[in-house]
C-alpha cells in the first residue's frame, strides 16, 4: 500500500526529468537556424516588442475614457479581490510581458517562418539571453538584483507549458474551430442540482469537517496568489460590460480572456464573467514563453495574516506591546480583525459605497471572502495577540518588536503543526502524509502551478451553500465548565447561519464574538460536501440568465487555461499511473462510471480534460482528494517543508519549543469561546473523535 | 433605338446634375437619392429603397436595434431579415403594437412582434454553385509547392461555399426585403457579410478571373453596372440601409480587369456610359475644395445611426447634447465607412489636430484622402483609354483632362516632398497628417505620379518605408501604425490594402521597390497559409505581429470567408507561385527573396 503512494511522489520527480529528454537532432537544426540571426536583428526585434508594450497604452486611454474597468461592487470587483496585484507585481508583470512580447516578435520573425514550430523555438529561447545592451537587458538585470521576496514564477511540474503557440495563446482560441469546449459550458454540464448533491451526500461518509476546506482555504492564501494584468498606469482591466454581456472587441484588452457562455436561443445574448490573464514573472534574463507570477511564497509563514512584504505588516501591527490591530467588540479586544479604513475599502471588499458594511483588513486581499476565511483569519490574530500579551507579561523589559517576532514565530510554527501534522494528513491520508514529511529533496523549490491554480483548489467543491447553526444555543462565551455537553446530532432540526452566496467579499453577518463562535462550532459539525465534480449552486452559475454570481469552477478551467497547464492525463501518466494513457478506459480506476460517462460527453477527447476537472471527479482513496491531487499537493508539501528546513528561525527556537505541546484542538479552544473542541479538529466528534473540554486546556 | 434615345436623356440629366452638383461647396455633401435622382425618375422600375422605411430609419428600427438588452448579439441581424407582409401594414401593426403597450414595449413584447413580422436573416439570397466554376484553373500549374497548391485548390472550392442568386420573390415584392435586387449571382465577403460589397468585389473578381469564372464575374460587374444605371451610383453594399453612402469607386478596375483578362474591349466600350456615370456622380457629390483644388472627400448623405450598428452608434453620439452634434457624428461615422475603413485613427481629429481619440472625434469629411483622389485619377484614365479604344477623341480629351487636375491636386496637396510620401490633409488644420496609413502608398498603385519621378519617388518611399519601420512586422504592413481597438488600426492587415502597397511597389519598377514587393507577397502568402493551416479558415483580417494570426478590434469579431482575402492569394499564387515554399527559408521578414 505505501509503496503505492512512494511511486505517485517518486514518478512525479523522475518523470519531469525523463520529458526533457527532446528529439536531439531537430535540436540542432534550430540552433543552426537560429544562431544564423545576427546580433542587430535580436535588438530590433526587441524594439519592436517594446514598441508594441507602449501602443498598447493607448488602447488602455481609450478604454478609460469609455471607461470601461472594473467598478466597485462588481461581480468582476469580487473576482479582482481573489487575484489583487501590489505595485511590485504589476512592474515585474510589465517587465516580463515585454520579454514574452519580445520572443513572440523572434517567434513569428525567426521560427515560424522557418519551419520552427513553439516548443522547439521556446527551448531555444529559455537558453538565449536578451541581447547584450538593450535597455530590456538593463532594466532586467535591475530589477533582479532588488528585493524580490515573492514574485516568483510558478514552477511547472513538467517542463513543458500548454499554449496553443508554445509561447502563451490559450486554448481554445477564439474565432476557431477548436474541439476543446469552453470553460463555462463545461461548470454548466457538470452542475447538479443541490437536492441531487444532497442525496448523494447521505451516501458519503466521509467525516471530515468543513474546517477541512476553511484550512486548505487558508493554505491556499499562504502558498498561492496569482494576480490579474492590469493596465499600465495600474487601473484594473474589465473584460464584460456592465450587463454581463461581452464587450465589443474595440473594448477588448490584450489580457482579457472573457468566461463567455453563448446560450443556443434565438435572442440569447453571449453572458460574460470578466477572466483577466495571471501577471507574468521574471524568471530571468532570458527570453521564453510565459510564467505566471506568485505574489506568495513556498514556505507557511502566514503571509496572508502579517503581509507580503515588511510595509505590509507595519500597517497591521498596533507598534505596541507587540501586537496586531484588532477591533474589540464588548468585553473582548480581540474579538475581531481590524477593519479596513475608507482608502482600503475597494482592496478588501466587492461594494458599490466605500465605507457600506462591514469590511475586515488582514496581509491578503483574500480575507473577506467568506465567513469561513474571515473567521481562521480571526483565530490566528488572536491566537498572535494572545502570546505577546503572555510574553509581555513574562518579559517585562521586551519592547514591542521583540514581543511582536517573538509572538509571530510562535504563532507561525503553531500553524505549521497544525497544517503538517493534522490538516495534511486529513487531506492525503496518514501514510502518504508521513512520506511527504519523510521524503529528501535537496533543494527547495517554488509553488507549482498545478499545486496553485489546481489542486489546492478542491476545497471548493466540498463547499455547502449554506452553513446550518449547529452551535448550542445555551452554550455562552465564556461561562463555568460545563460537563454536560453533548455531541449534535444530524438529526436535529436546523436554521442555517448564513447563504455563502450573500457574503463572499461583501460580510453583511453581524459579526460579534458571539457569532465567530456558532460559526466555528458549526463548521466543526457540519460534514464537507463531497469532493466531486458537482459544486453548490452558490458557486457556480449554472443558469442561462444574467450572472450575480462568479462560477467559481468556469474561473479556475480558465485560469488552468491561462497558467498553461497540461491536460489531466499528462498528471495522470507521471503522477497516478506511471504509464501512458491512451483511451478514456484509463481512467475507469480514478473516476466513477457515472462521472466519467459525463466527461466523455462534455470533452471530444481523454487528451483534453483539463487538470482541474480530472483532478475534483477523482474517487478519493485515503484522505480527502483524489490520487493525482494527492500526488500533486504531497510533491508541494516535501518542497513547503524543505523551505522550513532551510529558512529555520532559530532565534526563538527555544521559545518556540516551549510552545510545542499546543495542537489545533488547543488553538481552537484558546483562541475562541468553544467549551469543547474535538480531538481531531477536522473530522466530525464522534465516538472516536472525542470532544475535549477547553476547560482542560 | 429606344432605348439609345433613353440613354442620350440620361445623359443630359445627369450633366445638368452634375453641374449642379458641382457648384456645391465643402460642408453640404446632402445628395438626397430617394428624390432628386434623375435617373430613377426615367426609369419605369419599382423604387429600389421601398423597404428604406422599416431598414433604413425611423421609429421601428430605432425600438427594436435599441432593445436592453439587445435582442441580436449582432446589430446587423435584424436589418438583414425579410418582412413577412407590405412595409406599410407591418408600420401600421407596430404602431398599433406600441399604442398597445404604451410606448414602452418590454423586451418579451418586441421578440413576439419581430417573430410574427419578420423572417430569417438572409433567407432572400441562396447558395448558388458557379455554373462555371473549374476544378483545375491553369493558376494552380503555376504553383510549385505542394501544401500551396493543395491550398490554391482549396481556396478555388470556397467560390462555390460565397455564391448567392436571389429568391426570384426579390424581383417581384423587393419592399418585402432590405436586399437591393440585381440580375446576377454574386460571390459575397462571408461571414456576416451576407450580400455583395462594392470594393470587396475587386479583390473578388480578380480572384474569379485566375479562376477562369469570366461569365461569374462578368455577372458581378454587369449588377453594378446595373445599379449605377438605376440609382446613380453603388451603395456600400447590396442593402436598401446602405443608401447614403458608396465605397471607395473600384467598378471601373474590375472592367479594365475583365479586359485584361477576356480581351473584350467591347464589353468595356458598352460599359463606358456607366463608368462615366458613377464617375461624375461620385465626383460631384465629393468635391472638396482646397488650396485651389478640386478633390473628392468621402461623406454621406442620409441621417441618423447606421441601421446596421444603430445602438452603437447611438452610444458613441450620446456623448453629445444637440440633436445637430448627433447627427454630425453619424454623418462622420458613416463618411468613414464609405471609406471602407471603418473605423480608424485615419479619421480621427483630435482637439489639437491629432490621430488621438476616440470615434466621437471622427472627422472624416474634413480630411481629403490619398485613396479615394489616387482611385478616381485612375479611373479617369481607364475611361479615356476605354474611350480611345472606341475611338471617341473627343472624349479620351475630356477624361485625360480630368485625370491631369486630380494628379496635380494629388501632387499639390497630398504629396509631401518633406515626409516623402503622400499624406491625408486636414482640412480643419489645413495642415498634413503625417501619419502612417497603408493607403499613403495608394497613388503608387493607381500609377498617380509622373513616371518621370519614379527614381526619385522610389527612393523616398523606401526611405519613408524604413522610418516607419514597415518591414518589421511578421504578419504584413499594419493599416496604421496607433492602437486605439478600432478595427483598421494596429495591428491589423487587410488584404486589399496589402495588395495596394505590394503592387504600388512593384510599379514603382526600381531594383529596391520591387525586391520589397515580392518579398511581402511572399510573407504574405506565408502567413495567411500558416493562419488557414491552424483552422482551415480565411480571414477579413490578419495581425501584423503575429505571423498566421488573424485581426481583432471594431465592433464586430473576426470573420472568416473570405472574399477578398481569397482574391487577393490566389493572385499572388498565380504571380509568386513558382517562387514560394511553405518549408523552411524562402523570404519571411528576415530573409532576402531568392
Amino acid at each position: 500500500m505505501g509503496g503505492i503512494k512512494y511511486v505517485y511522489l517518486l514518478a512525479l520527480i523522475i518523470g519531469a526529468s525523463l520529458l526533457t529528454i527532446g528529439d536531439a537532432k531537430s535540436k540542432r537544426d534550430v540552433e543552426a537556424e537560429l544562431n544564423g540571426v545576427p546580433a542587430e536583428k535580436w535588438l530590433q526585434l526587441v524594439n519592436s516588442a517594446i514598441d508594441s508594450v507602449k501602443r498598447q497604452k493607448s488602447l488602455e486611454e481609450n478604454l478609460l475614457n469609455s471607461d470601461i474597468t472594473v467598478k466597485n461592487g462588481s461581480l468582476s470587483h469580487v473576482q479582482l479581490l481573489d487575484t489583487l496585484p501590489s505595485l511590485a507585481s504589476k512592474q515585474d508583470s510589465e517587465l516580463a510581458l515585454k520579454i514574452l512580447k519580445s520572443s513572440l516578435f523572434v517567434y513569428n520573425s525567426e521560427c515560424l517562418p522557418n519551419g520552427i514550430n513553439g516548443d522547439e523555438c521556446r527551448d531555444y529561447l529559455e537558453q538565449k539571453q536578451l541581447p547584450e545592451g538593450s535597455s530590456l537587458r538593463t532594466e532586467c538585470e535591475t530589477l533582479l538584483r532588488g528585493n524580490r521576496e515573492g514574485h516568483y514564477a510558478f514552477r511547472r511540474l513538467q517542463v513543458s507549458s500548454h499554449y496553443k503557440n508554445g509561447f502563451y495563446d490559450m486554448f481554445p482560441n477564439s474565432g476557431g474551430h477548436n474541439s476543446l469546449p469552453a470553460a463555462w459550458s463545461i461548470s454548466k454540464d457538470l452542475y447538479e442540482p443541490d437536492s441531487i448533491q444532497t442525496a448523494k451526500q447521505i451516501r458519503f461518509e466521509s467525516n471530515a469537517n468543513l474546517g477541512l476546506a476553511q484550512w486548505a482555504q487558508f493554505v491556499e492564501h499562504d502558498l498561492s496568489k496569482p494576480v490579474s494584468q492590469s493596465m499600465s498606469n495600474g487601473a484594473p482591466i474589465e473584460c464584460c460590460n456592465r450587463d454581463q454581456n461581452n464587450l465589443q472587441p474595440r473594448h477588448h484588452h490584450p489580457a482579457c480572456a472573457p468566461i463567455i457562455y453563448q446560450p443556443s436561443g434565438k435572442y440569447d445574448v453571449p453572458s460574460c464573467l470578466n477572466y483577466v490573464r495571471s501577471a507574468l514573472a521574471v524568471a530571468d534574463c532570458n527570453f521564453g514563453g510565459a510564467e505566471q507570477l506568485n505574489q506568495a511564497t513556498g514556505s507557511l509563514d502566514l503571509s496572508q495574516l502579517y503581509g507580503f512584504t515588511a510595509a505590509a505588516e507595519n500597517k497591521l501591527r498596533l507598534l505596541e506591546g507587540g501586537l496586531l490591530r484588532s477591533t474589540p467588540r464588548g468585553e473582548y479586544d480581540n474579538a475581531l480583525l481590524p477593519l479596513a479604513t475608507e482608502t482600503e475599502g475597494p482592496s478588501f471588499c466587492a461594494r458599490e459605497k466605500i465605507g457600506d458594511g462591514t469590511c475586515f483588513a488582514a496581509g491578503d486581499s483574500r480575507v473577506n471572502s467568506n465567513p469561513f476565511s474571515i473567521l481562521i483569519y480571526t483565530i490566528f490574530m488572536r491566537n498572535h495577540n494572545r502570546l505577546a500579551n503572555e510574553l509581555r507579561l513574562k518579559n517585562r523589559q521586551w519592547g514591542d518588536e521583540k514581543l511582536f517576532q517573538a509572538a509571530k514565530a510562535i504563532n507561525v510554527d503553531i500553524y505549521r503543526r497544525v497544517v503538517i501534522d493534522e490538516w495534511l494528513p486529513a487531506v492525503l491520508g496518514d501514510l502518504l502524509a508521513l512520506v511527504v514529511k519523510r521524503q529528501q529533496y535537496t533543494r527547495a523549490l517554488e509553488v507549482s502551478n498545478e499545486f496553485g491554480v489546481a489542486a489546492i483548489r478542491f476545497y471548493l467543491s466540498m463547499l455547502p451553500n449554506e452553513l446550518q447553526n449547529l452551535s448550542k444555543d445555551n452554550v455562552v462565551h465564556g461561562t463555568e465548565r460545563n460537563n454536560e455537553y453533548v455531541l449534535i446530532t444530524k438529526n436535529l432540526p436546523t436554521t442555517n447561519l448564513f447563504e455563502l452566496k450573500e457574503e463572499i467579499y461583501k460580510p453583511k453577518l453581524e459579526y460579534t464574538s458571539k457569532k465567530l463562535n456558532d460559526i466555528l462550532e458549526s463548521l466543526l459539525n457540519q460534514e464537507t460536501m463531497k469532493m466531486d465534480s458537482a459544486y453548490s449552486g452558490g458557486v457556480v452559475w449554472h443558469k442561462d440568465t444574467k450572472p450575480t454570481h462568479a462560477d467559481i469552477l468556469a474561473f479556475d478551467i480558465q485560469r488552468g487555461r491561462d497558467h498553461g497547464l497540461l491536460p489531466y492525463h499528462k498528471y495522470v501518466e507521471t503522477c497516478t499511473l506511471s504509464r501512458p494513457v491512451n483511451s478514456w478506459t484509463d481512467f475507469e480506476s480514478l473516476i466513477p462510471k457515472d462521472v466519467l460517462d459525463k466527461l466523455k460527453t462534455i470533452y471530444n477527447s481523454w487528451s483534453d480534460v483539463d487538470l482541474i476537472v480530472g483532478g475534483i471527479s477523482e474517487k478519493p482513496e485515503y484522505g480527502s482528494v483524489g490520487p493525482t491531487f494527492s500526488c500533486i499537493i504531497a510533491e508541494q508539501f516535501v518542497h513547503v517543508l524543505k523551505h522550513h528546513v532551510q529558512k529555520a528561525d532559530h532565534k526563538h527556537a527555544r521559545l518556540v519549543e516551549q510552545y510545542r505541546h499546543l495542537n489545533g484542538t488547543k488553538l481552537l479552544c484558546l483562541s475562541s469561546g468553544l467549551l469543547a473542541v474535538p480531538q481531531n479538529i477536522f473530522q466530525l466528534p464522534s465516538a472516536s473523535n472525542r470532544l475535549v473540554s477547553c476547560e482542560d486546556v | 433605338m429606344l432605348k439609345l434615345a433613353n440613354v442620350k436623356l440620361l445623359l443630359v440629366s445627369w450633366s445638368c446634375l452634375a453641374a449642379v452638383a458641382q457648384a456645391k461647396s465643402y460642408g453640404s455633401p446632402d445628395l438626397d437619392i430617394d428624390s432628386d435622382n434623375a435617373i430613377v425618375a426615367h426609369e419605369d422600375t419599382l423604387d429600389p429603397f421601398a423597404s428604406c422605411e422599416i431598414y433604413c430609419y425611423g421609429n421601428l428600427l430605432h425600438t427594436i436595434q435599441m432593445a436592453s438588452p439587445p435582442l441580436f448579439s449582432d446589430s446587423k441581424t435584424f436589418v438583414d431579415m425579410t418582412l413577412k407582409n407590405s412595409p406599410d401594414k407591418t408600420l401600421a401593426d407596430f404602431n398599433a403594437m406600441m399604442e398597445a403597450k404604451n410606448n414602452t414595449p418590454s423586451r418579451d413584447d418586441l421578440k413576439i412582434f419581430v417573430d410574427e413580422y419578420f423572417g430569417v436573416k438572409g433567407t432572400e439570397l441562396e447558395t448558388w454553385e458557379p455554373t462555371d466554376w473549374k476544378e483545375n484553373p491553369k493558376f494552380l500549374d503555376l504553383v510549385s509547392d505542394p501544401d500551396l497548391k493543395q491550398w490554391g485548390m482549396e481556396l478555388n472550392n470556397i467560390w462555390k461555399k460565397l455564391g448567392r442568386k436571389m429568391k426570384d420573390d426579390v424581383k417581384k415584392n423587393p419592399q418585402h426585403y432590405s436586399i437591393i435586387p440585381v440580375p446576377n449571382p454574386v460571390i459575397i465577403p462571408g461571414g456576416r457579410f451576407i450580400e455583395f460589397y462594392y470594393w470587396d468585389s475587386y479583390w473578388i473578381i480578380r480572384g474569379l478571373l485566375y479562376s477562369e469564372m469570366y461569365n461569374t464575374a462578368r455577372g458581378m460587374i454587369e449588377n453594378f453596372l446595373s445599379i449605377v444605371n438605376r440609382i446613380g451610383f453603388i451603395p456600400n453594399g447590396g442593402r436598401v440601409y446602405y443608401h447614403g453612402r458608396s465605397q471607395p469607386p473600384l467598378l471601373t478596375g474590375m472592367v479594365k480587369s475583365y479586359v485584361e483578362f477576356t480581351n473584350d474591349d467591347l464589353f468595356a466600350i458598352n460599359a463606358l456610359e456607366d463608368l462615366e456615370h458613377e464617375f461624375e456622380y461620385f465626383v460631384n457629390n465629393h468635391t472638396v475644395e482646397v488650396k485651389n483644388h478640386s478633390l473628392c472627400v468621402y461623406r454621406d448623405s442620409s441621417s441618423g445611426p447606421r441601421p446596421e450598428s444603430y445602438s452603437e452608434d447611438f452610444k458613441s453620439a450620446a456623448k453629445f447634447d444637440s440633436n445637430d452634434d448627433k447627427e454630425r457624428l453619424y454623418t462622420e461615422l458613416k463618411a468613414a465607412a464609405e471609406s471602407g475603413m471603418d473605423f480608424s485613427t485615419r479619421w480621427f481629429i483630435s482637439e489639437n489636430g491629432t490621430n488621438e481619440g476616440n470615434l466621437t472625434n471622427l472627422s472624416t469629411t474634413s480630411i481629403v484622402p490619398v485613396d479615394l483622389n489616387a482611385y478616381l485619377y485612375w479611373n479617369a484614365k481607364m475611361i479615356a483609354e476605354f474611350h480611345s479604344k472606341a475611338g471617341n477623341t473627343k472624349k479620351v480629351i475630356e477624361y485625360e483632362n480630368k485625370a491631369e487636375k486630380l494628379l496635380l491636386g494629388i501632387q499639390e496637396v497630398l504629396w509631401n516632398e518633406e515626409v516623402g510620401c503622400w499624406l491625408d490633409y486636414d482640412m480643419k488644420n489645413e495642415k498634413p497628417r503625417n501619419y502612417f496609413v497603408s493607403t499613403n502608398l495608394s497613388p503608387l498603385w493607381a500609377k498617380a505620379f509622373n513616371i518621370s519621378d519614379t527614381e526619385k519617388i522610389s527612393a523616398k518611399i523606401m526611405a519613408y518605408i524604413e522610418k516607419n519601420k514597415l518591414d518589421t512586422y511578421p504578419g504584413g504592413v499594419p493599416n496604421t501604425l496607433a492602437t486605439p481597438g478600432e478595427q483598421w488600426d494596429f495591428p491589423n492587415v487587410w488584404a486589399p490594402m496589402q495588395y495596394i502597397v505590394v503592387e504600388g511597389l512593384n510599379n514603382l519598377n526600381t531594383p529596391e521597390a520591387k525586391n520589397m514587393s515580392k518579398k511581402w507577397a511572399t510573407r504574405w502568402v506565408k502567413s495567411n497559409f500558416k493562419a488557414y493551416t491552424d483552422n482551415f479558415d480565411m480571414y477579413e483580417k490578419y495581425n501584423a505581429e503575429v505571423f498566421g494570426g488573424h485581426g481583432t478590434g471594431g465592433e464586430y469579431e473576426v470573420q472568416t470567408g473570405f472574399g477578398w482575402s481569397n482574391g487577393v492569394i490566389i493572385e499572388w499564387l498565380s504571380k509568386h507561385g513558382r517562387d514560394i515554399s511553405t518549408g523552411a527559408g524562402g523570404g519571411a521578414s528576415g530573409d532576402e527573396p531568392q
